[in-house]
């Protein structure tokens, strides 16, 4: 097995950034980076697999 | 005074193996059981799970899917970290299985509900230490009203629309108390299995909330949760004011209003409160007690975060989108739709009306796993309904929103797509939608200090009972004797540990006794 040598911090996030206190205005300007980022995400996963995406990974069943 | 939080996570997952075909989900369950034992340090109950060296469990469930519980935690940062640590085990696992050659891909999901299947959802259950009588009425109204931070988002998959909801497990919920875990499931669960009764500490076992990866989401749930509870134990009857007069009703109204505006009626006077409202009322219940001596240290943190978060979703949707589950799929999912679809958003409604219409004279998927095809539903409609009325009505329902019955497909497509979007955004690992936002830093979720991904899969807890689990099951993993464990005791057929006491600090290893042999 080969060991995972990221943290939990390099899965994603960048350092330091924290949700106390009051940025706003910040978290904002954020919506425009994550809508070009969503973008991109759509178009990598799409392109990954082939057409029938739910039913090829239907899954086992929960409660 | 000590607390205890925990989480089960029921994942998803399948596997193809190297022709493409499908895994059966039990073969591939069966593998992923021999990929613990020889990726983890672990130790076996005596039924057959897994008892991990971070004190955590994991076993195959009822439905042959994975689960992961986490060890007994005494803070929202630990136990938010052990369950970080299951997505990371089920990484790992993913990754052994592929590697054993027969089976090509594996991959893991933990999204709540199955788009194909209306009937099934995957769990995430909490448990919470409380000490006395704890009145569901009491608990229900904030477990009604936390989804709005809480909540991971999605599509009402019980819809045969597109419904967006803030919670798509409200919508199975049925009644506001069961003791029924897959059928009549309840807001409040009355499953008590019992931390320690010779102590008196009590299990509640809550089975209404949902997995999220949000950190702060996830965070809130269980401090804000876990806060309440203490609360009701030690000062029964505070929220009596904002008890509800129909608790899955209540549930269900707040899901579906991505704005937080929808109010419930209330038992006291009929008046009608927000969720906002009722989570204000529990917050400033908790904050005139912070200084008890039942409230835990991480308590006044917990209620400035909990106040910020309640202040930022009374601004609007847009103001929590890079961080909670729910709010970050509701904007990019509408904004995907307004750039890539010719069916408004705010035309679903009138779809949803159109399809439910479709279901009741009898066409389409009973499964509403499908919305039949333009022509199928045409020839059918023009068979049964001769005179065109009902072609007519449900057309004249679309003008309305600048719609037409040509555009049915289209909404076809697009659910389609949606309801794919919202799996791969659960999908564990590099490949899931949210891990990949989280990787271009577009997010704002994360509250903990990061550690190594392996310090929490193989190291358990520092305080209580998980801490000696743990340790003793990696102490004992090169034993010859034969050890079972279990979450309050780790056996032979010569000695055992007492773990019943959940804050048990010191090991006091003693003998069998012959008639002692049942955990």
């Amino acid at each position: 097995m080969q060991q995972r040598n990221h943290t939990q911090q390099e899965s994603g996030g960048k350092s330091g950034d924290s949700v106390d206190g009051e940025r706003l205005n910040e978290v904002r300007d954020k919506a425009g980076s994550l809508f070009a980022a969503a973008d991109r995400a759509f178009d990598r996963v799409r392109a990954r697999d082939s057409q029938g995406f739910l039913s090829n990974v239907r899954q086992t069943g929960g409660q | 005074m000590q607390h205890m939080i925990g989480v089960e996570t029921e994942f998803s997952i399948t596997g193809l193996d190297p022709g493409g075909q499908r895994v059966s989900p039990r073969e591939l369950c069966h593998r992923l059981d021999g990929a613990v034992k020889s990726c983890l340090t672990c130790m076996p109950d005596h039924g057959g799970r897994q008892f991990l060296s971070n004190g955590g469990l994991f076993y195959v469930d009822y439905g042959a899917h994975p689960e992961y519980a986490t060890p007994e935690c005494t803070s929202p940062d630990d136990a938010v970290r052990y369950v970080q640590a299951g997505d990371a085990i089920m990484e790992r696992l993913a990754d052994c299985l592929q590697q054993a050659g027969d089976i090509a891909e594996v991959r893991v999901f933990k999204g709540n509900v199955d788009y194909l299947n209306p009937d099934v959802t995957w769990g995430c259950h909490e448990s919470y230490l409380y000490r006395s009588n704890l009145h569901a009425g009491q608990l229900i109204p904030h477990l009604v009203s936390r989804l709005i931070f809480s909540g991971s988002g999605g599509w009402n998959n019980r819809s045969p629309g597109l419904e967006f909801t803030l919670s798509p497990r409200a919508h199975h919920m049925r009644k506001a108390v069961s003791g029924d875990s897959t059928g009549v499931r309840g807001i409040f669960h009355t499953r008590n299995e019992s931390h320690c009764g010779r102590l008196n500490l009590n299990r509640l076992h809550l089975l209404c909330g949902e997995s999220v990866f949000s950190e702060i989401g996830n965070w809130l749930k269980l401090a804000t949760t876990a806060l309440v509870v203490a609360l009701i134990d030690h000062q029964p009857g505070f929220a009596d004011p904002v008890r509800l007069v129909s608790p899955v009703e209540a549930m269900r109204t707040f899901a579906t209003d991505p704005g937080c505006r929808s109010t419930a009626v209330l038992m006291h006077r009929r008046k009608r409160l927000t969720a906002l409202q009722i989570q204000r009322f529990y917050l400033d219940a908790v904050e005139a007690h912070l200084q008890a001596g039942f409230m835990p240290s991480w308590a006044p943190l917990a209620c400035r975060r909990w106040r910020s978060m309640l202040d930022r979703i009374e601004q609007g949707a847009a103001t929590v989108s890079v961080q909670l589950d729910w709010a970050i799929k509701y904007a990019i999912y509408r904004e995907w739709v307004s750039h890539h679809s010719s069916i408004p958003w705010e035309s679903f409604s009138a779809w949803n009306l159109v399809v439910s219409e479709l279901c009741t004279l009898g066409i389409g998927d009973n499964n509403h796993a499908e919305i039949p095809e333009y022509r199928l539903v045409r020839s059918r409609l023009k068979r049964s309904d001769r005179q065109g009325h009902t072609l007519k009505m449900l057309g004249d329902l679309l003008a309305g929103s600048g719609q037409c019955w040509e555009q049915l497909d289209e909404f076809r497509h697009l659910r389609n797509r949606l309801f794919e979007f919202d799996t791969r955004f659960g999908e564990v690992g590099k490949n899931g939608l949210f891990r990949m936002l989280d990787a271009d830093r577009v997010l704002q979720h994360r509250l903990l200090k990061a550690r190594p991904v392996s310090e929490v899969i193989n190291n358990p807890p520092r305080y209580g009972r998980p801490a000696l689990r743990g340790y003793w099951i990696r102490r004992l993993r090169r034993s010859k004797r034969r050890y079972h464990c279990s979450w309050e005791i780790i056996e032979s057929d010569r000695r055992y540990l007492d773990l019943s006491d959940p804050f048990v600090s010191r090991t006091r290893w003693k003998s069998r006794p012959p008639q002692d042999c049942e955990i």
